[in-house]
């Protein structure tokens, strides 16, 4: 197990790098220098030439990389443009709105998500199911955004019930993370039954039939437990929708985390702040992705050994 | 004496397509029986039906199974239910698959001592030990701990004999149960089921499409053919004077000792898929010695008190087989 | 062939999606036509007004009638979605080719690059990709499509993999037959299945994608009109004049549903695995 969770991280190594190495790439798409891009429209010469100088923009492309990368290794992603504040300390201060949001959105969904999803599956062809499967298509095809907009128009503005945005009270993060859970909710619950479904058709669960155990025990613990397994495996899929989820309601709810610190900073051609959100993010993908490895080694005694 | 198990006339579809098209047979106590046919022939839904465990879209649609003399069709479900793993119990044809994987044997085989014995988890593990002992397998302590994919195909086998004889079952329904196994474990897994109902006085009913495995470990047998029984008799008298040209036809392709057999026989065709037309003898398109009444409704002829078949040409005499004679 | 029809049509939702789809190409195929007004003119003095006869749907900030641009952003945003789509289809099939015939190190750097870009959220790399190059019709669709293609890839490479151990492909090398008549003819009739399932949903996908790029203001472009960014306009007044977002938003979800039940049904008649008792 250990020698498994320790090949895991060093094969994160060269992805992580890679990763990186892309989002430093992004910056010379730019039509023209990528330095006047950087520092913002209206930067004066001099500010230019120092960011070209302290970023080496005026070396090869490899060492330009190399030197941000060590600066980056070393906590420093650079200035905003706009504040003049080091991108570190704006991350920082948004981050854990962020992360309160995402947590109960995650919550809801699962809550959502699992019931439903395995529900469908066991009364696979009634109206149950039909029920739960005509949710999450609608839930999946609905942008989150204009899911959002509803929620608002209902529940805030005819109704009056919640807050519409900014943050303070438990009030508000009904309806951002509702928005946030339902949209992620409908594709989860889908895997769920069609996990479940597949897992139904399998011997052991006739075996634990046969065994006379109750259905709700053959559902949870021999059904739901298989089922997991892969479910898991896409859980990292979990964070590139929360991602996308995130941005556009941290926007409409004017949430003041690192979604629309992100829009903010691309609406003012922010670029060193959008880089650093868009590494730390994907970083996070990373690790999420390596947390979800050691939890399927966790649920299925197979991986263990090999 | 009262049978353990009465099948009456029980009928079964998956969604509008007949399956099961009136199986009738009895189990007394202790007693063997083999089912013998081609796949496709209804034995494992006839079993599935008998535990309450046939999935969507099957159905039973008629006919009663009696246990014990009453009708188990009728129970509520958690009645019905409290009957599996305790009263009756199944093992199955793969037994690589049957065994969930990501619990252990003793977890497994617990749970059946737990929910139909009223142990606790530790007198279930103690007691899972020693029926692992008793279905031969060594080592038990260390073999609880094991995952399924740790064990090979015959131990696998023998740890779901474990959990079947750990409710202390009446009846057995193996269902091919050495089907998916190497040869030499076939006939180790045989003996253990013999030697287990032996020491148990439970019955068993061996689901197979090899003659031979019922020949050497049933007292009796029926023969099914289309959803339908089409013989039924005590082994002997299968193996002897088969009555149904479909019992002589699977007879003859037995590979036989000491016989010089240049080819062995095969019956021409296949099972037909469709059953919902049938109304004559279901195996007459197959059968060498149809002729025009073969397409009229067949019932059951006795031949001794013992025996019968689905067949006019059985009716009050021994069903000699005279075209055996007349070469293939 | 036909047999996959009868199974697709059999599958009652998708058919469904498959005639809502159609209704919508048709819509945006005709839409100087079935447009009611001119989409770009502007009636100030009626901004944000609601349905009445002459605008079925009600007008925009500015005053144009919103049914009309919605029939020609239908264009744009079908357009993004389909082509997008083909694009990071054909990426893909080049990408997974390569990776599966050449193997070794080639293979390795592809399957790197494309876990880098699993990795990567792609809508925060298409939304930075595309400040930075600057949003527009061209941008969105092509950066969409260069950013979708590690799926098709993954596809492609496993069926040439477990293709290329097959005696048949020895066989048609030994008479001669070209490595790319070798892809054509074996590799790609082989997994038209899954690779027809991936695009049907890829574009419920990018439809999807580019709608939340234009909400945000990096997607197309005023005055080119696309669901996206008609509902974008009437962000800013959804509290008082609900319909300039609500209308859009319909027609996003309908062409996104369509294309899911749509991809759906397909995944079913191509890979039927029968639910049949035994």
């Amino acid at each position: 197990m250990f020698k498994y969770v320790v090949r895991r991280i060093l094969l994160a190594i060269p992805l992580v790098l890679g990763i990186s190495l892309l989002v430093f790439g992004l910056m010379h798409l730019a039509p023209g220098d990528p330095v006047r891009m950087l520092a913002g429209r209206e930067a004066p010469q001099e500010v230019i030439d120092s960011i070209r100088r302290e970023w080496g923009f005026d070396k090869p492309f490899l060492v330009q990389y190399f030197t941000w990368l060590g600066k980056v290794l070393r906590g420093d992603m650079g200035r905003s443009v706009i504040s003049q504040l080091p991108v570190s300390y704006l991350i920082k201060a948004r981050l854990p709105y962020t992360l309160k949001l995402n947590f109960w959105a995650t919550l809801l969904g699962l809550a959502i998500a699992f019931p439903l999803g395995v529900v469908a599956a066991a009364k696979r062809h009634t109206w149950m199911d039909y029920a739960a499967s005509a949710f999450a298509l609608v839930g999946m095809s609905m942008p989150s955004f204009w899911l959002a907009l509803v929620l608002i128009i209902v529940f805030a503005v005819k109704l009056g019930w919640f807050p519409t945005s900014s943050t303070g009270t438990w009030m508000h993060y009904v309806l951002p993370a509702t928005t946030l859970g339902l949209s992620w909710a409908a594709s989860l619950m889908r895997m769920v039954r069609t996990s479940v479904l597949e897992v139904l058709k399998e011997d052991y669960v006739r075996t634990a039939r046969a065994k006379g155990l109750r259905e709700n025990i053959v559902l949870v613990k021999h059904a739901l437990r298989n089922a997991l397994i892969p479910i898991v495996t896409v859980l990292g899929t979990w964070l590139a929708y929360m991602v996308v989820g995130t941005v556009v309601v941290e926007t409409i709810f004017a949430w003041p985390g690192l979604g629309r610190l992100l829009t903010t900073a691309l609406m003012q051609r922010d670029f060193f702040l959008v880089q650093a959100i868009i590494l730390m993010i994907s970083i996070a993908v990373v690790a999420a992705n390596l947390l979800v490895d050691i939890l399927y080694a966790a649920i299925d005694p197979r991986v263990r050994l090999s | 004496m009262q049978p353990l198990l009465e099948v009456q006339g029980l009928e079964v579809s998956f969604a509008k397509r007949p399956v099961l098209r009136g199986v009738s047979f009895t189990v007394a106590p202790g007693e063997t029986l083999g089912i013998v046919g081609e796949s496709g022939s209804g034995k494992s839904v006839t079993a599935l039906s008998i535990m309450g465990l046939l999935s969507w879209p099957g159905r039973v649609t008629g006919g009663r199974v009696l246990w014990h003399g009453e009708d188990v069709l009728g129970l509520p479900a958690d009645a019905r239910r409290r009957l599996r793993g305790s009263a009756m119990a199944m093992i199955f044809q793969e037994p690589m698959t049957c065994l969930n994987p990501v619990y252990t044997v003793q977890q497994q085989i617990s749970e059946v001592l737990m929910l139909h014995r009223g142990m606790n988890k530790k007198e279930a593990a103690e007691a899972a030990a020693e029926y692992l002992q008793q279905v031969g397998i060594a080592d038990p302590k260390a073999r609880l701990r094991n995952y399924p994919h740790e064990l090979s195909g015959g131990m696998r086998q023998r740890v779901m004999i474990a959990m079947a004889l750990a409710g202390e079952p009446e009846l057995l329904i193996a269902d091919e149960p050495t089907t998916a196994l190497d040869v030499t474990v076939q006939a180790q897994i045989l003996d253990l089921l013999k030697r287990l109902q032996a020491e148990t006085g439970m019955a068993m009913i061996l689901i197979t499409h090899d003659l031979g495995l019922v020949a050497e470990n049933a007292d009796r047998g029926i023969v099914m053919y289309a959803g339908e029984v089409v013989e039924d008799g005590k082994v002997d008298e299968l193996f002897t004077a088969p009555a149904h040209p479909y019992t002589q036809g699977l007879l003859q392709s037995l590979p036989r000792w000491g016989e010089q057999q240049d080819m062995l026989y095969s019956i021409p065709g296949t099972v037909p898929r469709n059953l919902a037309n049938i109304t004559g003898c279901a195996f007459a398109e197959r059968c060498p010695l149809a002729t025009e009444k073969c397409s009229e409704p067949q019932v059951m002829h006795s031949i001794s008190v013992t025996q019968t078949a689905r067949c006019w040409r059985a009716q009050g005499q021994g069903g000699e087989a005279e075209w055996q004679r007349q070469g293939k | 062939m036909p047999t996959f029809l009868q199974r697709l049509f059999q599958h009652r939702l998708a058919t469904i999606g498959a005639i809502v789809l159609l209704l919508l190409v048709f819509a945006a195929l005709f839409a100087p036509w079935l447009a009611p007004n001119d989409p770009e003119d502007v009636h100030p003095e009626a901004g944000l007004r609601g349905p009445s006869r002459e605008f079925p749907l009600g007008q925009d900030p500015s005053g144009r009638c919103i049914l009309s641009r919605m029939l020609y952003g239908a264009r744009a945003s079908l357009s993004v979605g389909f082509l997008a789509g083909v694009l990071s289809l054909g990426v893909g099939i080049v990408m997974g080719s390569l990776a599966g015939y050449f193997g070794g190190w080639v293979d390795l750097l592809i399957m790197r690059i494309a876990e880098i870009f699993m990795t990567i959220p792609q809508f925060l790399l298409v939304i930075a990709a595309v400040a930075i190059v600057g949003p527009s019709f061209t941008s969105v669709l092509v950066i969409i499509g260069l950013s979708s293609w590690t799926g098709y890839a993954r596809v492609l490479r496993g069926e040439i993999l477990s293709i290329k151990q097959k005696p048949f492909v020895e066989a048609a090398r030994a008479y001669g037959s070209s490595n790319l008549r070798i892809l054509v003819r074996h590799v790609l009739p082989n997994c038209l299945s899954p690779l027809i399932v991936m695009v049907t949903l890829n574009v419920a996908n990018v439809i999807l994608l580019e709608s939340s790029l234009s909400f945000l203001g990096f997607g197309i472009q005023e005055p080119q009109a696309s669901w996206g960014s008609i509902l974008s306009q009437g962000r800013a007044y959804f509290q008082t004049a609900p319909h300039v977002a609500t209308f859009p938003g319909i027609a996003i979800m309908l062409a996104v549903l369509a294309f899911n039940l749509l991809g759906d049904g397909l995944r079913d008649a191509l890979d039927p695995k029968l639910v049949e008792g035994e």
